[in-house]
């Protein structure tokens, strides 16, 4: 592993949860649990500016999995919502040079972000139904 | 690029102009998934586990053999391919290394492309699809492979 992913995995950063019943406070769940890896992702984003200003993570799984969405937290905060939802995988596994095989983990953190901001956008939104 | 595009043929025998044709049979997924929560087609949720791994060894054997034959015609583009226990690893020097994988707890095919990305594959209408971006896997495969063999010529 690049020392990028081991730095991540043994001193992770924003690990924890806030509460999800919170208007402001966006939570992302993705994984399949059957195949290890599962990751909750928290945002808590400003009502008026639409800027992320806190954000937790707990993930279970490979190193690469925490590095992935531990980086994913130090990079979304400060971040617009329309910002973050552009992240791409290929950014993530690009700074933790991620093998092959792991490039799937960069993705999980790339999906939590966006079920994190879906979940925000429904929550302000309630009335919208699909 | 004939010879690849005789491949191709080969390669990919079910691709047609489908490519519409799946998001009227989606339903909404009322749990949260691991490809972001969109919609997955019931089809997808009732495949059965034995058919997909039927499916799955399937596609992977056909593409096995579709690859080493490449790799013999072009052993300085496709110096490598293997399968094993579900696992292929297909080593193309003008890009990296590809990792393509079945995921049976999803009941997908994972591919990890050096060129595109990873993304995951799940059975619709006979074919491997991505439910993130509707790119089928075969595609994929079919135009970085032809890439890197236009490449080397």
């Amino acid at each position: 592993y690049h020392p990028k992913v081991i730095d991540h995995y043994t001193n992770p950063r924003n690990v924890g949860s806030m509460d999800k019943s919170l208007a402001n406070v966006g939570t992302g769940i993705v994984g399949a649990p059957a195949c290890g890896d599962v990751i909750k992702l928290q945002i808590q984003v400003n009502d008026k500016s639409g800027i992320i200003e806190n954000v937790k993570f707990k993930t279970f799984g490979c190193g690469s999995a925490i590095a992935s969405s531990s980086y994913m937290t130090e990079l979304v905060r400060g971040m617009s919502l329309d910002e973050a939802v552009k992240i791409k995988n290929t950014e993530i596994a690009k700074e933790l040079s991620l093998p092959p095989v792991k490039l799937h983990c960069s993705m999980l953190a790339e999906d939590a972000i966006k079920a994190a901001i879906k979940d925000y956008k429904t929550k302000r939104n309630p009335s919208v139904l699909h | 690029i004939a010879a690849a595009g005789g491949e191709r043929a080969r390669f990919c025998p079910a691709v047609t102009n489908k490519k519409n044709h799946t998001v009227n049979t989606f339903q909404k997924r009322f749990v949260e998934s691991s490809t972001d929560g969109q919609v997955v087609p019931q089809e997808v949720l009732n495949l059965p586990l034995e058919k997909y791994h039927e499916e799955a060894d399937d596609y992977l054997d056909h593409l096995l053999d579709s690859l080493e034959e490449l790799s013999e015609a072009h052993p300085d583009c496709i110096p490598d391919v293997e399968l094993s226990h579900g696992v292929m690893t297909l080593e193309i020097p003008a890009f990296g290394t590809y990792v393509i994988n079945k995921q049976p707890p999803n009941k997908q095919i994972w591919l990890a492309s050096p060129l595109s990305g990873p993304n995951r594959f799940d059975l619709l209408n006979g074919e491997w699809v991505s439910l993130r971006n509707g790119t089928k896997l075969t595609d994929i495969l079919t135009e970085e492979v032809e890439k890197a063999i236009s490449k080397s010529q």
